[in-house]
């Protein structure tokens, strides 16, 4: 059975490879040309990392779309050309068409998905090449998860910052607190902390800024000499080394952050973490490995188009696949709107939604037309919606920026996690398909 | 037990197309009843809509039956395993127009579950006889009609089958390939195969086939040997060698003092398929001599 799956896949594979769809690496390469000498014009962010988000942005994008099209007109053009007769007229069971069809999917989604990370990389590599080769990336050592913050002195603009701990400016800080850290067996000269914050608001039109973090003991004493590191609205995490001895001669540290000038505010966020990281791997190492983010995505794409073209017409099908993929990745969005909805007041909204960055958002959905914020039916569109966002799969799981662009090492069991959360939602979507063929008619009049 | 006896068997089969939330319904197959011998060639004739198609789906397990009973060689189309025993031509070339002769071979070898030396030697034997040693590199895409239909009859045959279905073996082939697929078909036979052929090509029925099935309408209109049916009941054809103008005469004399009625005489023709075949065999032989 299996030697009659995988021929099924190379089939596959080969009916990708022949129909010349690579061409569309070209294009995908002028797209990456074109951001990256747009993106740092309109952007304060790190011109490297903007470039990456983007190109992480735009392969998910290319190889999602592509691969949408190819499956719906695959499996079409399988009925419809009637080429199915010439499977199913062999000892190749249904099962074995589905399932063929779905490893040839996937091995095009992991062709396509490293193709077009590589041709981003490539480019990245001639234009920044020398930057991005001394870069490493640093793994977070878990078990040492910073517990915080702690706000000492002054707290500003409490009103926007109802929902969060508080927007601390200048003469105020926030204090991330590390336990146990003599536990760990450093090899390393340089220990590497980083920090992720809710949100910098920059009063200026910089829009970027500097912060400085302080290392102490837990009598408060200063360990080494201030350091700052540069931050932006956009990207409000920051990374310091502080030095082996210090870490393990120490069992506690404490981590102080303040903003270095007088124009912004830190907003630190009740589940902002901070990880103590040692050095891990090279940047191509992880680069490639938050791609596989983006192969686990394409591939549960791939297995929910597969399913809905089982089931579906071609059109129907393509129609339901792209809806699958928007809302995947709007999913936190939708389930927000689902309770939000009959929700009456600004205030009711934002004690569902913490973060000051939420206000704009509840604004919006308290301008909702009156049909959607009152009556009875609303409790089965909020239910409904509410139910639904519960259960489909939520894409941005699968978003390698959220890992790659920190400088943190992707490690093996953050991967299994997602290949674990993808094989489960692939399983269901595969069921289904299987379970459509299984009692379709393959002629039709 | 019959299902040893006879390759296919059916009965009382009715197949009821029915569109989704719609009650038009279309009657394709209407209480069909027959069955194929082993090691018989059987015709399966009838025009446009008659209902042959559906048939043979329904022979492939591709749909399944309204009413009524299918058995091939003992078991239910839809059975995976019995799809081991069945070689099978479409109508038209519904292949993977991507690959190439020597690709779609091996894919579809690969669905047989073949060791890879005896299939390479298959296809290679294949390729042979249906006369694309020349072209098996090239994309099937790129294949005329004709060439289409020849890598088809080797796809059915790549498993060396009991039973094969021939969906118009010979459409879109010049006279020579259509003489060449008969012949094919007739060595099949001798082969011990049992094949149920369809087609609109009666003279290349008849030229094959022992029995004959014809449908209208998708219900059964006639079944039995094709000389059977054929013969024209009270009536002798003999030829003789013509020797001038008087050949005519004497045998119209000798008719008539014999009180024999003839029906009908003149000069005995061929066909024009035989012509067209026997010309061009010709040629092919000066230009190699």
């Amino acid at each position: 059975m299996i030697k009659k799956i995988l021929a099924i896949a190379h089939g596959t594979l080969t009916e990708f490879i022949r129909n010349r769809i690579f061409m569309f690496l070209i294009i995908f390469g002028l797209a990456i040309g074109v951001t990256s000498s747009l993106l740092p014009a309109i952007s304060p962010e790190d011109k490297t990392k903007l470039i990456f988000r983007a190109a992480f942005s735009m392969t998910g994008l290319f190889s999602a779309l592509l691969i949408i099209y190819f499956i719906a007109t695959s499996i079409h053009r399988d009925i419809e050309e009637k080429t199915i007769y010439m499977v199913f007229s062999r000892p190749a069971s249904r099962f074995m068409y589905i399932s063929g069809k779905a490893i040839g999917f996937f091995s095009i989604a992991f062709i396509m998905v490293f193709a077009l990370s590589g041709v981003t990389l490539g480019y990245l590599m001639v234009v920044y090449g020398r930057d991005m080769q001394d870069s490493r990336i640093y793994k977070p050592v878990k078990y040492i998860k910073g517990h915080g913050p702690i706000i000492t002195g002054e707290i500003a603009n409490l009103e926007l910052a109802s929902a969060g701990v508080g927007l601390i400016g200048d003469g105020s800080s926030a204090i991330w607190i590390f336990r146990g850290l003599h536990r760990i067996p450093f090899k390393e000269d340089k220990v590497q902390i980083s920090l992720k914050m809710g949100g910098i608001n920059v009063n200026s039109n910089a829009g970027t800024a500097f912060v400085g973090v302080d290392i102490l003991d837990k009598d408060d004493k200063q360990l080494q000499p201030t350091q700052y590191a540069y931050v932006g609205s956009w990207n409000p995490d920051t990374c310091v080394a502080v030095d082996r001895s210090i870490v393990v001669q120490n069992k506690e540290l404490k981590v102080k952050v303040f903003p270095s000038g007088k124009n912004f505010y830190i907003a630190p966020m009740k589940n902002d973490t901070a990880f103590l990281l040692r050095d891990h791997c090279s940047f191509f190492g992880n680069y490639f490995r938050a791609s596989g983010f983006l192969f686990f995505l394409v591939s549960l794409l791939s297995v929910i188009t597969l399913s809905s073209s089982a089931f579906f017409g071609q059109k129907m099908a393509l129609t339901l696949s792209f809806f699958a993929y928007i809302t995947g990745h709007t999913l936190p969005y939708l389930k927000s709107f689902g309770s939000l909805i009959g929700m009456k007041s600004i205030a009711e909204m934002q004690s569902f939604m913490p973060g000051h960055g939420h206000l704009h958002q509840a604004e919006t959905y308290s301008k909702l037309p009156a049909y959607l914020i009152e009556g009875l039916h609303i409790t089965v569109i909020k239910k409904f919606i509410i139910g639904f966002s519960s259960i489909f799969p939520d894409f941005k799981r699968f978003d390698p920026a959220e890992y790659f662009l920190h400088g943190a090492y992707i490690d093996n069991i953050i991967l299994l996690q997602t290949v674990a959360y993808m094989l489960f939602y692939g399983s269901i979507f595969l069921a289904f398909a299987w379970l459509c063929f299984w009692k379709r008619e393959l002629v039709s009049r | 037990m019959a299902a040893q006896k006879h390759v296919v068997e059916i009965n009382n089969l009715t197949k009821v197309y029915r569109q989704l939330f719609s009650s038009r319904e279309v009657k394709a197959v209407d209480n069909l009843s027959f069955y194929i011998r082993r090691g018989e060639v059987c015709g399966f004739l009838g025009p446009n809509g008659a209902g042959k198609t559906t048939t043979i789906m329904l022979l492939l397990g591709f749909l399944k039956p309204t009413s009524g009973t299918i058995s091939v060689l003992g078991q239910k189309p839809s059975h995976v395993g019995v799809k081991e025993r069945i070689g099978f031509l479409p109508e038209e070339s519904y292949f993977y127009k991507f690959f190439n002769a020597d690709e779609i071979l091996d894919y579809y070898g690969s669905l047989f579950n073949m060791e890879p030396k005896v299939k390479r030697q298959r296809i290679n034997e294949l390729i042979e006889m249906v006369g694309l040693k020349e072209a098996r590199r090239r994309r099937i895409r790129e294949y005329s009609k004709g060439m289409q239909r020849r890598i088809g009859i080797a796809q059915a045959l790549i498993n060396d089958p009991e039973f094969i279905i021939l969906d118009e073996p010979t459409s879109g082939l010049d006279p020579i390939g259509t003489q060449e697929v008969k012949d094919l078909i007739i060595y099949l036979r001798r082969s011990g195969k049992t094949i149920l052929m369809s087609s609109h090509l009666l003279a290349d029925v008849q030229g094959v086939c022992d029995r004959i099935i014809l449908l209208h309408q998708g219900r059964l209109i006639v079944e039995g040997p094709t000389r059977e049916i054929l013969s024209k009941k009270g009536c002798i054809r003999f030829e003789v060698q013509d020797d001038g103008e008087n050949t005519q005469k004497q045998i119209r004399n000798f008719a008539e003092q014999n009180g024999i009625k003839i029906t009908s005489m003149g000069e005995a023709t061929i066909t024009l398929e035989e012509f067209f075949v026997k010309s061009i065999k010709n040629v092919g032989n000066n230009n190699i001599q």
